[in-house]
């Protein structure tokens, strides 16, 4: 319990320490930290970069993995319009982005 | 739109994944770059599409991550072609229309002359026809360079000629002489010089004097020279072929005898009075043709002919044979034309042949008199617009049993004179004297 703490907050500083290099180099942060980039249009577009891959997709439901965590999409007639290694986009009528460490 | 062109000529497949973990195929495809699009769910399973490049990769992929891959749709133009690989002549067609394409490119298909003003694309393309070049000729042997210069030395007031090739097309551009209109007066004699150019041109008039010559018998009443020496005075009563302008300018020395010509084309604006006789006659007859009906309708009685023809050979659908005594024909010929001006020799048409009884007419006295003094209106302003102003007018109008008649004379303030060449004066001496004699 008291290793996973100690675990967590280093990954914190270490997380911390880059987001401050990052800061100074003034690199976008997608790049310089992986960070997922959403582009959201109205309810029923979604453009997804920086992602690690697919957990679950269902037509009301797409989980992605990032490097962050997870991001969990939820809606209606959700359809992947194309899936490569650094972009995705679905399209569908979006009720909730959501994310989970 | 672009990608689905690409999509569809490159070939994809529609496939359908089961299995227990298909998120990690797609994963798995993403991870090695093949692109996927259109996933749609269904039930347990995706469908999605993937390139045939793709496709040929997916067998590690598959049984690493334990799924099933099923075909459901083939699409695209490589899947087409092997379909019908067996059609060979939808191939040998195919071909042909390109090579066929291939090969008309060679020909000119269209001449398009811009900038033409007095003379019609028709004169134009004759007289390049003249020149051996026309629709349908190969663009390998057209000469641009040739066929301005033709072009050039046809046509005077043409002073600018551009010839070039843009595909299949020969574009023409022609700039004409604007500035230089003929006068009303002297347009007989610029049609005259069309023929022999080097007598109009400047640079040959100092050579070719030229005086203005009466074209009739008249009474001048007004002469205002602008270049030439006048030879006659307000007043004078001239003859046809009287010289009233001479271009010949005597230069005098102090003794008073002439030593030399000075050339001029002589100009002037002379105004002579003169009698126009004016006749015009019309029978008081006149054929009425009355149509034949259809009994029921107003439709008349008619017969009717459409035809083809192609070459020599002509095909005719329907006839215009008949059995009365007198009928009229109309119709019309279109011939067949692509683009602006390239006439294939194949045209079709209609004839129409409709009889009818010739009754004799006879016009009234008012009907007549309109129809004469309607023409003889016609006839002075036709004057008026070539300068002319009639003085006196004492046409009448006389009835015959048979036939009508307009007859007098009009006498008429009109611009006289045409240009002719002058006959050369050489000898100084003698000249004086040949020239008062003149």
């Amino acid at each position: 319990m008291r290793g996973k703490r100690q675990n967590q907050r280093q990954d914190e500083e270490s997380h911390s320490f880059r987001n401050k290099i990052a800061e100074l180099s003034e690199l976008p942060k997608d790049v310089a930290l992986g960070m997922p980039v959403l582009t959201v249009t109205g309810q029923m577009e979604l453009c997804l970069e920086n992602y690690r891959g697919i957990i679950e997709y269902t037509d009301s439901l797409i989980r992605i993995q990032t490097k962050t965590g997870q991001i969990r999409i939820t809606g209606q007639k959700l359809k992947v319009v194309y899936y490569t290694n650094d972009e995705m986009k679905v399209t569908g009528r979006i009720l909730s982005i959501e994310y989970q460490h | 739109m672009l990608l689905k062109i690409i999509r569809y000529i490159k070939g994809y497949i529609r496939i359908r994944i089961t299995g227990y973990s298909t998120e990690r195929f797609l994963n798995a495809c993403s991870h090695k770059g093949i692109i996927l699009w259109g996933l749609a769910p269904s039930g347990r399973a995706y469908e999605m599409n993937i390139s045939i490049r793709g496709f040929r990769k997916l067998k590690p992929i598959i049984r690493k991550t334990g799924t099933k891959v099923s075909i459901v749709e083939k699409s695209g133009l490589p899947f087409f072609l092997h379909k019908y690989r067996k059609r060979k002549l939808f191939f040998a067609g195919a071909l042909m229309a390109v090579s066929l394409v291939f090969l008309m490119s060679k020909y000119i298909w269209n001449i398009n002359i811009t900038g033409n003003l007095s003379y019609t694309d028709e004169t134009l393309i004759r007289f390049l026809e003249t020149c051996g070049v026309k629709n349908g000729m190969p663009v390998s042997e057209v000469d641009c360079a040739r066929i301005v210069k033709d072009i050039r030395k046809e046509y005077d007031d043409i002073i600018w000629v551009s010839a070039s090739i843009q595909g299949a097309r020969l574009i023409i551009q022609i700039k004409e002489n604007e500035d230089t209109i003929p006068e009303p007066g002297t347009e007989g004699e610029k049609e005259d010089s069309g023929k022999n150019p080097q007598e109009n041109s400047a640079e040959s008039s100092a050579e070719h004097p030229t005086d203005i010559v009466a074209d009739r018998d008249c009474l001048i009443t007004k002469l205002v020279p602008r270049s030439g020496i006048p030879l006659v005075q307000e007043g004078t009563e001239v003859k046809k072929g009287d010289v009233l302008v001479s271009g010949q300018v005597p230069v005098i020395d102090d003794a008073g005898t002439v030593i030399a010509y000075q050339y001029h084309e002589s100009d002037a604006d002379i105004l002579g009075r003169t009698v126009l006789n004016y006749q015009d006659e019309m029978s008081l007859e006149y054929e009425e043709k009355e149509y034949f009906y259809q009994t029921k309708e107003q439709e008349p009685i008619e017969k009717v002919e459409y035809f083809l023809k192609i070459g020599k050979y002509r095909v005719g659908f329907g006839s215009t044979g008949n059995k009365y005594k007198d009928w009229e024909m109309y119709g019309f010929e279109r011939q067949l034309c692509i683009g602006e001006n390239f006439y294939l020799p194949i045209s079709f048409g209609k004839k129409t042949v409709r009889p009818y009884r010739p009754n004799a007419g006879k016009y009234t006295e008012k009907e007549y008199q309109r129809m004469l003094s309607g023409k003889f209106q016609r006839y002075c302003k036709d004057l008026e617009k070539k300068g002319v102003e009639i003085i006196e007018n004492n046409v009448k109008i006389y009835t015959g049993s048979q036939k009508a008649e307009a007859k007098g004379q009009l006498t008429v303030l009109m611009p006289v004179g045409t240009q002719a060449e002058s006959q050369l004066m050489e000898i100084p001496v003698t000249e004086e004297q040949e020239e008062t004699g003149e």
